[in-house]
């Protein structure tokens, strides 16, 4: 259970991780346990993005607006009713990878700083190449599809 | 109009909790569970305890041990007691109409 924890924000682990990790120690696991805790990673999450700011505004703004791109993409190629439903599942999981990626990128500019980023020193820097990978891959397969 | 602070029923419990004793995550937990029967998660306590932190309602004590005990600021006091007179209103105006009393 002790690994969720790694999963929220760096700041918010820093001042409440190793509360959380002793209250886990002292309790049994269940089932609603490990719900509860992925509400609170993503609540987390949700509490840092709308306090973090990219030029004045904020990241959980910016990342509506890359979800927003990636949704009219999807529904421009969902348009063509060529596209079969394995073509549509590669562009799907391509586009959600390419979010992914962009989002996890975002993050870990303001996490680890510019040069940081743009390097694979990072566990999010490498996060956000596979999923950049995986975004490549996948929409390989669904050109490959489509044609 | 100004929009009012509001919060969630577990971040009451703890300010409740927190009113009478100074507490850790643990013993909050504990204390929910026993007058409420209501079992919270770690993941919903702490994160009510981050929203009172950042509202200015509760703060940490300084603590060498890994628990760290919490305590209700006055702002705290004031928001409590600012919500229980207005659940107080809202329960006798409903006991009024439902002719409970």
């Amino acid at each position: 259970m002790k690994w969720f924890v790694y999963l929220y924000p760096k700041s918010w682990r820093q001042r409440y991780g190793d509360e959380i990790i002793d209250l886990l120690e002292q309790q049994d696991w269940t089932f609603f346990m490990t719900i509860d805790l992925l509400r609170g990673i993503i609540d987390a999450w949700k509490i840092e993005l709308n306090e973090r700011e990219v030029f004045g505004i904020r990241m959980s703004n910016l990342l509506w607006l890359v979800g927003l791109i990636n949704i009219l993409i999807i529904l421009q190629y969902r348009s063509l009713q060529e596209v079969i439903l394995m073509e549509q599942v590669a562009l799907i999981i391509a586009m959600v990878s390419f979010f992914l990626a962009v989002s996890i990128f975002i993050v870990n500019l303001f996490k680890a700083g510019f040069r940081n980023a743009l390097s694979i020193k990072t566990k999010l820097s490498k996060m956000a190449v596979g999923f950049m990978g995986l975004y490549g891959l996948t929409f390989i397969v669904f050109l490959v599809l489509a044609n | 109009m100004k929009k009012k602070d509001r919060f969630s029923e577990p971040s009451l419990f703890i300010l409740i909790s927190l009113a009478e004793k100074d507490c850790h995550g643990y013993a909050i937990m504990e204390d929910i569970e026993k007058n409420y029967s209501i079992k919270l998660g770690a993941g919903t306590l702490y994160g009510a305890i981050t929203r009172l932190e950042k509202a200015g309602y509760i703060q940490v004590l300084e603590s060498d041990d890994r628990k760290k005990p919490y305590r209700l600021t006055d702002a705290g006091r004031e928001y409590l007691s600012n919500q229980i007179k207005e659940i107080q209103a809202i329960t006798t105006l409903g006991a009024k109409r439902l002719g409970l009393i």
